[in-house]
């Protein structure tokens, strides 16, 4: 297999975390200036593989082959030696030092007598920043700058140290279109000098239009691996997926029941003139594009973010939370989009994890025996994967930790459940467990509000769907009316032609 | 440790409370070879008393210290109340109730200013209370100007001194007081949502606690135990003295969170932090008896601190977190593993 | 034309970036301007002397407990080795052997060196909290310093004093001038070497920092023995000022040398700040407790006072994160 064309072959890639196999013996290969789509849903394994790639991790099994030499990588550092870079979804890039800082980080010009040579740096700085039609001065510090630029600054980075390989991780997530043409145009640069990418993204008509070939992973398994133009759109979800493309989520209809959630004229730092109303056992998905306003929304209803004007009703009356106590006493419950970081404490066990909030909102006094009979009832009914309730949290995996979440608050009880991406991250199985609990709360009257950055996941679920551009809404589709074309349009700033079904949204 | 006596599948808390008492017993041991009549109930019973201002103020410390702060007033407030006692009590019993409860409130209110300050500000706890201690040491100099006056009560040096059926009547109230902390801190809402403050504030917020609240009630609690700690200091020497209390005392009251187990994480158990005291003040008698002048101790704390510190690391597995002492922050490596 | 407008767009992003700190130094300004005119005892020779000897001292540890508050640590035995380094040059010292002034300077930069690097391998090896860490060997060294000399005493004769208390001009001591060098330096290293750099790096975000191949538990055994050296300096500047040892005299130095440099603006959050800012914050805290003297506010005050300056300047210098 010497095709001299061949930069890089990953062989029987095999790779475990406790409880989970992430990869399960993936061989692929990539050619020079060739660039190859890996695609996937959440949890099929591609950051992992990426990360075996880029020497973060090291593989239980099998080789990494590089211009015909076998590799081992021990850290990143060696990777990047060797030509690979990966350009992460959250970036690298550290945000208190500057542009040019963080390009050179570690490997600075040095003068003769050992000092910083601030000239070269800044010099190759701006090289490579005009390269990348970057209006940017190198001495701006990284965290001034919008997530679209520092993503351009990894790339930069990428450039700067001659990297043979990039790997670049859902770029476009919060990029304006005419960024991603700018974007479009320097991969097809970089392919010219020979350079190879691996593009991850599920943005297939990106996906499409972009690579040479493509490889799909399922439940850590290579799939498939096809030259791009012999394959079709639903033929690649299919592969993704599993199933057949038109598969919706078999949901009851269920009879609404009264407005239990109305904001009038909302709005707050980033949004402004938010109508809506939810209904009882009604599921309301928000989509749209990163920074469109849809966090601070739920966060403004939840009482994180300070409410600037408009008002908010429950059960048709005034609701006001000035902090989260008051939202939760009002039966308002939230599933946060970072886990780790605001929903989870991660040395206590699972038992403390789901008591929390019940205690802050109905008891004074905590008996944790007592409350172990209707934790282990939730434990149950969700399905959550653990040895014990007292096992530390942070030793169960994704989907069971979202699912702990969600089981702190139906403890609690709720009357409306904001979920913030309830599945991202998750792998395949829990993500359908979850679905299908929020159609039991659903059942239950509970009203839901979901925000998403996974269309297929909004346009499956949601009873209705509010498209938001910009901190305003654009977009009100009911289920029947809903389709990807529509929202997506909406979600990047076009009305889309909407067809009034005479429901108020 | 692998001693058969501690197994895996202990909590973590559990196992540093054997930890805790196996040292406590070695040390008794120890002090025992060197001087068999200090095993005696008698003065075990001592030893335990002269721990109980030290316990008092570390479990104060240890509530603030879980929650990712500090409190590095507590030295002055304890002065604060020995000047302020003997002055204003004059050695009279029907002044023990009002002044008792007025120093309570000051406590409460040096505490809760502190606790408003760092809940609400970008002040790091450490640097508030070092400058809430400036202000408090301050504070009493002026009102005594410089000259403490006065006697405690006949009362408060009763508590002090004296024994009510051979046991210490500081002991009595010393146990009562951990009783009623540890039933506070691990069954009430409002003591247990120290821990959770501490391990995750962000998540804290998201789950519903009112950290702002919480914070001032355990700065002002921390205070307020060291009001305490200041009153049975000074039932004990009788009239006011400014070497009471101190930077010492602050110093070992954080020795004695940390040797009991407690973390800035929100791991551990303020209960500890009494025996975390005991062990401290067995090792200074121990040294004492021993002829080991001031330079030894402080020595033996030292070690102390780092020893214990760095097994109980062995045996819970903290992640990287960034410097939590603006209070803010999660461990944003977990949150990227989601 | 080109290389100018360069140099222009570099000033201006370095103004707006730390508009602040100039904030801080224009109230540096204020009070000397304040002070000269309603204070006449304030431009005399001798308090100027007094304010400078003062200052030294305290700046200097407090340019080293910035290095460590950048990494987002803390070094908290700093007034111990302070107080360390007074008791070995008071005892070392002999004023009838001219040569025991070589050998305390070696000591005493020595000793610091070993200090640090037992800190900084406690904390990057044993993973300790730099608090809890520094705490405890700071408790070791104060032990230690007692154990040489239980009480004040010894003596710093002049053949050791004279390099640091001697007057320019009859005003300016040899020590802040020392003081001013060491800014110099410390900025330097901070800014134009790589390991400076990596200070900040891993200050900003350790993780990444290692990441990108910084070796962290060795720029942070660096850092604290940095922190220690100049701790150390500190405490000669310290031992020449009071003439003699004392085992305790360090302690006050360890809190107000933390407080200088959050005063200047560099925070506990990390990977900003820097020497500039501690110099500012040195200045605001001498001249604070200079002036307060100097009015005659009885110290009894001067204690709440400076908690009150503590805490305003550092809610005022936190306010910049907006």
């Amino acid at each position: 297999m010497k095709d001299e064309n061949i930069i890089l072959k990953m062989e029987n890639i095999h790779k475990s975390f406790p409880g989970v196999k992430a990869l399960d013996s993936v061989t692929f290969d990539l050619k020079k200036g060739e660039v190859l789509g890996l695609v996937g849903e959440n949890g099929a394994g591609k950051s992992t593989l990426m990360n075996i790639l880029t020497g973060v991790l090291k593989p239980n099994q099998g080789t990494i082959n590089l211009e015909g030499q076998n590799v081992e990588f021990h850290d990143n550092q060696q990777a990047q030696k060797h030509g690979i870079s990966y350009i992460h979804q959250e970036l690298n890039l550290i945000d208190e030092l500057t542009i040019m800082e963080n390009l050179f980080l570690g490997d600075q010009p040095l003068k003769k007598w050992g000092s910083i040579n601030f000239k070269e740096m800044r010099e190759r700085s701006k090289k490579v920043l005009k390269r990348l039609n970057l209006e940017l001065s190198p001495d701006l510090l990284v965290e001034e700058l919008s997530l679209a630029q520092k993503q351009m600054v990894e790339i930069a980075k990428a450039i700067l140290f001659e990297a043979k390989i990039i790997v670049m991780d859902e770029p476009t997530s919060s990029l304006a279109d005419e960024e991603i043409e700018v974007l479009f145009e320097m991969i097809e640069d970089l392919q010219k000098d020979g350079k190879s990418i691996i593009y991850i993204s599920h943005r297939l008509d990106e996906v499409f239009s972009l690579t040479n070939r493509l490889i799909v992973l399922r439940n850590g398994k290579k799939v498939a691996v096809k030259n791009t133009d012999e394959v079709d759109h639903d033929q690649l979800v299919n592969m993704m997926a599993g199933k057949e493309v038109a598969e919706r989520f078999f949901k009851e209809e269920t009879n609404f029941g009264d407005v239990i959630l109305e904001s009038k004229n909302l709005a707050g730092k980033k949004t402004k003139d938010i109508n809506l109303k939810l209904r009882k056992g009604e599921l309301l998905g928000i989509a749209g594009l990163m920074g469109s306003g849809r966090t601070e929304l739920l966060e403004m209803m939840f009482g994180v973010k300070k409410i600037k004007n408009g008002e908010l009703f429950l059960n048709n009356n005034k609701l006001h939370p000035r902090n989260t106590t008051q939202a939760i006493k009002n039966g308002l419950a939230y599933l946060p989009e970072d886990r780790g970081l605001k929903g989870l404490f991660l040395d206590f066990d699972l038992l403390k994890n789901i008591y929390i909030s019940k205690v802050e909102k109905n008891e004074i006094i905590t008996n944790e025996e007592k409350a172990k009979e209707p934790i282990l009832n939730i434990i149950e009914q969700l399905n959550i994967v653990t040895p014990s309730a007292r096992e530390k949290i942070k030793n169960l995996s994704g989907g069971n930790r979202q699912k702990a979440i969600l089981g702190r608050w139906m403890l609690s009880e709720m009357d409306v459940l904001l979920i913030n991406e309830p599945t991202r991250g998750i792998d395949v199985n829990a993500k359908t467990e979850i679905y299908k609990f929020l159609f039991e709360l659903n059942k239950q009257g509970v009203g839901i509000i979901m925000v998403s950055s996974e269309l297929p996941e909004i346009l499956s679920i949601s009873d209705r769907i509010i498209v938001m551009y910009e901190g305003e809404i654009n977009g009100r589709f009911t289920r029947k009316e809903a389709n990807q074309e529509r929202v997506l349009k909406a979600m990047t700033g076009k009305k889309a032609d909407l067809a009034e079904s005479g429901v108020e949204t | 440790m692998n001693l058969p006596i501690i197994n895996k599948s202990m909590s973590r808390n559990a196992k540093v409370f054997i930890s805790l008492l196996l040292v406590v017993v070695v040390l008794f041991a120890i002090s025992g070879i060197f001087n068999p009549r200090s095993l005696s109930p008698n003065h075990i019973l001592e030893v335990v008393r002269q721990s109980a201002p030290l316990g008092i103020t570390a479990m104060g410390q240890s509530a603030v210290i879980l929650t990712g702060g500090i409190d590095l007033s507590v030295g002055e407030i304890i002065t604060m109340t020995n000047i302020i006692s003997a002055d204003m009590m004059k050695g009279r019993n029907l002044r023990t109730v009002p002044v008792v409860l007025l120093l309570l409130l000051i406590g409460a209110l040096i505490g809760g200013m502190n606790g408003f300050m760092i809940a609400t500000t970008n002040i790091p706890p450490m640097v508030m209370t070092f400058a809430m201690s400036s202000m408090v040491k301050g504070g009493y100099l002026l009102y005594s100007g410089g000259a403490p006056r006065g006697r405690v009560s006949p009362i408060l040096r009763y508590i002090g001194t004296e024994r009510f059926l051979g046991i210490p009547v500081t002991i009595i109230v010393y146990a009562l007081l951990i009783v009623a902390v540890l039933y506070y801190f691990q069954k009430t809402k409002w003591g247990r949502s120290a821990y959770f403050i501490g391990n995750n504030p962000v998540a804290a917020e998201y789950a519903g606690i009112p950290k702002t609240y919480r914070l001032i009630m355990i700065y002002a609690f921390s205070a307020m135990m060291a009001v305490i700690a200041g009153l049975i200091l000074s039932g004990y020497i009788g009239i006011g003295n400014f070497d009471v209390g101190g930077d010492s005392y602050m110093l070992n009251s954080i020795a004695s969170s940390v040797v009991g187990g407690n973390t800035f994480n929100g791991i551990g158990n303020v209960g500890g932090a009494a025996i975390g005291a005991l062990i401290i003040t067995v090792i200074e008698s121990v040294m004492t008896s021993l002829g080991v002048a001031e330079t030894g101790k402080l020595v033996m704390r030292g070690i102390i601190i780092i020893t214990m510190v760095t097994l109980y690391m062995g045996s819970i597995d903290l992640g990287k977190v960034k410097k939590l002492f603006s209070g803010e922050g999660g461990s944003l490596e977990d949150a990227r593993g989601n | 034309m080109l290389q100018n407008n360069q140099e222009k767009n570099k000033l201006k992003i370095l103004l707006t970036k730390n508009k602040d700190l100039s904030y801080l130094y224009l109230i540096v300004v204020m009070i000397i301007a304040g002070a000269s005119i309603f204070i006449p005892s304030f431009s005399r020779g001798q308090n100027i002397t007094n304010l400078f000897n003062q200052m030294a001292p305290m700046g200097i540890v407090a340019l080293g407990q910035t290095f460590a508050i950048i990494t987002t640590g803390i070094d908290l035995s700093v007034g111990s080795v302070m107080s360390l380094a007074t008791v070995i040059t008071a005892t070392q010292l002999d004023p009838a052997n001219p040569m025991s002034v070589f050998i305390v300077y070696p000591l005493v930069i020595g000793v610091s060196l070993i200090i640090g690097s037992v800190n900084g391998f406690i904390i990057s090896k044993f993973n300790l909290e730099p608090l809890i860490a520094t705490l405890a060997t700071g408790s070791i060294i104060n032990g230690i310093s007692l154990l040489i000399l239980s009480h004040p005493g010894g003596f710093c004769p002049r053949m050791f004093t004279n390099a640091w208390l001697t007057e320019l001009g009859g005003i300016v001591p040899l020590s802040i001038i020392y003081f001013f060098i060491l800014i110099l330096v410390t900025y330097f290293i901070l800014n134009h070497t790589r390991f400076g750099r990596r200070v900040y790096a891993i200050g900003g975000d350790e993780e990444k920092a290692k990441i990108a191949g910084i070796n962290v538990d060795k720029v942070k055994i660096k850092v604290y023995m940095a922190s220690s050296l100049l701790a150390g300096i500190a405490g000669l500047a310290l031992a020449a000022r009071m003439r003699s040892g004392d085992p305790v005299s360090g302690s006050t130095f360890t809190l107000y040398s933390v407080a200088a440099v959050l005063i200047g603006g560099t925070t506990f959050s990390g990977g900003k700040g820097g020497v500039i800012r501690t110099f500012a914050g040195v200045l605001i805290l001498s001249l604070v407790s200079i002036i307060l003297n100097l009015i005659g506010v009885s110290p009894f005050y001067q204690n709440v006072m400076t908690g009150l300056i503590i805490v305003l300047a550092v809610i005022n210098s936190s306010l910049r994160k907006g």
